[in-house]
């Protein structure tokens, strides 16, 4: 009792400091009544120059669009809402924020632009506030019926929707339509075809009749069509263990395609299940085959703990497929104009999503599903004046409706469907060009809620990483599953409230 | 002359009082700044990371909602996945540590003495085994992880291998010691360097006289004169690398056995994921237990290699010199 008199009084002494300034968070703040709003005679919300701060996970050039597409809303919005965006890396925004959301609240974001599949998290946090109650007041459009459903399911937490999804994206295939055209391969659209056209590359590579170009081949130009090496073995799809996009959205993929769940209804992950180990076995069949593979060769080389495996063997042509985050198709382009430009340039390549592309069974619902991560914009807590609130919610509402073939030029899919549908969106060149190969909201998938995400995401790439080393090859996946699944819940339960 | 008196003392008290006050003016701006940072960065984090040690902490603030508790400690010495893993972490930390810390003292030292002998261009090589150290650890991680890729890199390319260096248990510690030697050893060189300036010339020609080898030389004059800055570099070096985690982070983030790979202060920050306060007490709490290792470590280096006050060879010459 003493020790902890004494523990008290020091902490308190300690603490003085960084408690005067210390916002609490969380709480139970029931949202009622009108606040601080003032409604015009037509019963319309009364916005005299409120200003918004978001904080925005987009970098590089997609954040030079957003920035572009903000800037088009503060005009329309012109002396009555006004939107700052301040763009941070993924790596640093967490961090930043709790500290600011703790110690200097006045600086905090009133807006969030993060990925969905966080939003259950943060909710647990204290930091969100539901935006349903808003959108009543301001009358702005959220027509939960117009979202993609899991994008939507991924910012609700009860009945209650903590943000407005704006859009989905996944890796993307690029593909070598010059070396499948020379070979007479055709372009693959599902699990079956992919696996028949890379033995056949792979076989034609043994015989000596593989036809292939890129860069730096060997003397050869890269225009100039000549015969692959047989001293190795040609693998037409690279992957590696150590690659971003086969732990962040092909395994994910491999997975549901297959009609494993990430996560259980009690938030906790689901992913130690046959359906998971058989998604996950296409993907270490596809760089160790065996007798019972579908695919007789090596899809891939064992690229081990390399990343971005496919980007050199794609440019010289010794490989068919690569994965890419579809925000890098643009420089895809230009490398290609550029490198086959007396031979046709980009028009040798194309791109495609990853609907069906792990499937063993086609015949199932789930076996055009792709793994995606969306974008969503969420309100934070410590907002509490409900003007600012009310300007949070016709915001997120544009960002929703207005983002369209802009930001999906950038590899980002509208998460509404009627913006998909729209006229203005297809009738854009880059939508018949390219956007539309990516497939449509509904065909994206993401996380469902769960406050204990980062661990769920965390252990399930340590048996992803496993599942498909040439360390663990001889080990049974769903093992490994296990394994890796009872340590999660192992941590999860220490934060059992 | 009573008032004579003390007019006299009250001028020498106030002169008193005066100096006393620029007294502690002078060293309190020399001290002060110092002290400001010390009691803001060293002790209040320690304080408060030992209180935030025996607290328990709410998923919705960073403030604890029950203090004086030792749920934290008791977890971590009991059978659960997270004493498991941060026990394992800080045996793998240690280990690392046998490895590595000799090498971080022996190799610097050779590169000193070679240095000390003022070959040509020592300067230059006094500055380019300094160099690795100055620049942050991402850029020398990635000029690693450039010479290392298991398909793209010199290292491979160079020797015709297809060793996975970073997907491999052994090679990914053998890459990360070397990544800690190469980068570590310039601050050990310095003060090496600096020590080996110091040494008394006369006990060199002493033992040339006496017929003193090369070996003998170094072992017996070199070494002693250095003793100070041997122990310093040390126990900084093991204390250094008891806390080793960016090396780790940059290099065995892709490793398939992650778990094999962590380092205790690597486990530590894996519970910060999320940004869970929950988290915070246990993180705490290991904080605490891996410092106390660490110093009790120390304490034994400390007794091992304390100074005798008459050492057996001093006793002998006394002896030697009363029987004269």
């Amino acid at each position: 009792m003493k020790l902890k008199k004494i523990l008290a009084v020091s902490l308190i002494g300690l603490c003085s400091l960084a408690a005067t300034s210390c916002n609490q968070g969380g709480g139970d703040d029931q949202l009622s009544g009108d606040g601080d709003i003032t409604y015009d005679k037509n019963g319309e919300v009364v916005y005299d120059n409120v200003k918004l701060k978001m904080w925005s996970v987009t970098t590089g050039d997609d954040a030079g669009t957003q920035d572009q597409i903000v800037n088009t809303f503060n005009e329309m919005y012109k002396g009555l809402i006004n939107v700052e965006v301040e763009h941070y890396s993924r790596y640093d925004l967490e961090t930043l924020l709790q500290n600011t959301i703790q110690f200097d609240t006045q600086n905090a974001p009133d807006v969030l632009f993060n990925h969905g599949s966080r939003t259950s998290e943060y909710n647990a946090r204290g930091w969100l506030n539901e935006v349903d109650f808003f959108f009543e007041k301001s009358k702005a459009a959220f027509d939960k019926a117009d979202f993609a459903p899991s994008l939507l399911e991924s910012v609700t937490i009860g009945d209650k929707a903590y943000g407005v999804p704006i859009d989905c994206h996944s890796a993307m295939m690029c593909v070598r339509k010059d070396i499948l055209e020379k070979n007479n391969l055709k372009i693959p659209q599902n699990y079956q075809e992919l696996v028949e056209v890379c033995d056949q590359a792979a076989t034609l590579a043994k015989n000596n009749n593989l036809w292939i170009r890129g860069e730096n081949s060997d003397g050869f130009g890269a225009i100039e069509w000549h015969k692959a090496s047989t001293a190795t073995n040609y693998t037409a799809f690279p992957i590696s263990f150590g690659d971003m996009w086969v732990h962040e959205f092909v395994s994910y993929t491999a997975a549901t395609q297959n009609g494993g769940k990430i996560v259980a209804n009690d938030e906790k992950p689901a992913w130690n299940s046959e359906e998971t180990a058989k998604g996950l076995g296409v993907l270490r069949d596809w760089i160790f085959p065996t007798s019972t593979s579908a695919n007789k060769n090596p899809m891939s080389k064992d690229y081990g703990s390399s990343y971005d495996v496919g980007d050199a063997p794609f440019n010289k042509g010794e490989c068919i497929f690569k994965l890419q985050g579809p925000w890098a198709w643009q420089k895809e382009v230009q490398t290609f104009d550029s490198l086959l430009a007396k031979d046709g340039g980009s028009n040798n390549i194309t791109t495609m999503n990853l609907g069906r592309m792990f499937a063993l069974d086609q015949s199932k619902d789930y076996a055009s599903k792709i793994k995606g991560e969306g974008h969503a914009i969420t309100l934070l807590k410590h907002v509490k004046s409900y003007t600012k609130c009310c300007a949070a919610t016709v915001f997120m509402d544009y960002m929703a409706n207005y983002s369209g073939i802009e930001w999906a030029k950038r590899g980002h899919i509208p998460a509404l469907k009627s913006v998909t549908l729209s006229d203005e969106y297809k009738s854009d060149p880059a939508y018949e060009k390219y956007v539309k190969n990516w497939g449509s909201p509904e065909d994206y998938v993401v996380v469902p809620p769960t406050k204990y995400y980062s661990y769920v995401d965390s252990y399930f790439k340590g048996a992803v990483q496993k599942a498909i080393s040439a360390a663990h090859k001889d080990k049974n996946i769903k093992d490994i599953l296990d394994k890796e699944y009872k340590d999660c819940l192992d941590y999860i339960e220490l934060y059992s409230e | 002359m009573e008032k004579l008196v003390n007019l006299k003392e009250f001028a020498r008290k106030k002169e008193k009082r005066k100096s006393t006050f620029l007294k502690f003016l002078n060293v309190g701006s020399f001290l002060g700044p110092y002290t400001i940072s010390f009691l803001m960065f060293f002790v209040f984090p320690l304080v408060l990371g030992i209180i935030m040690s025996f607290s328990k902490f709410k998923s919705t603030s960073i403030m604890p909602s029950q203090i004086g508790t030792i749920d934290n400690y008791a977890v971590l010495f009991k059978d659960s996945a997270i004493a498991r893993d941060f026990w394992k972490s800080v045996w793998t930390t240690f280990k690392f540590c046998l490895c590595v810390v000799p090498l971080s003292i022996l190799i610097p030292l050779g590169l000193a003495l070679l240095v000390n002998t003022k070959p040509p261009l020592y300067k230059f090589f006094r500055a380019a085994i300094y160099l690795p150290g100055i620049f942050p650890l991402t850029s020398t991680g990635l000029i690693l992880m450039r010479l290392f890729d298991s398909h793209y890199g010199f290292v491979n390319s160079i020797f015709n291998l297809t060793t996975d260096w970073f997907g491999d248990v052994a090679s990914c510690w053998f890459i990360i010691g070397l990544f800690c030697v190469w980068c570590g050893i310039g601050g050990n060189f310095i003060i090496f360097c600096a020590g080996l300036e110091n040494v008394d010339k006369s006990l060199y020609e002493a033992s040339d006289v006496d017929g003193c080898g090369k070996f003998r030389k170094f072992l017996h004059v070199t070494l002693p004169a250095i003793k100070p800055q041997l122990f310093l570099n040390l126990f900084t070096t093991f204390i250094g690398y008891m806390n080793v985690y960016g090396q780790i982070y940059m290099l065995a983030s892709n490793n398939p056995d992650l778990g094999e790979m962590k380092s205790a202060v690597y486990r530590i920050q894996d519970l910060l994921v999320g940004s869970n306060p929950m988290s915070f007490g246990y993180a705490a709490a290991m904080g605490i237990c891996l410092g106390v290792l660490i110093i009790f470590v120390s304490i034994i280096q400390l007794i091992l290699n304390k100074e005798r006050k008459v050492s057996k060879h001093a006793k002998k010459f006394e002896a030697w010199k009363e029987s004269k």
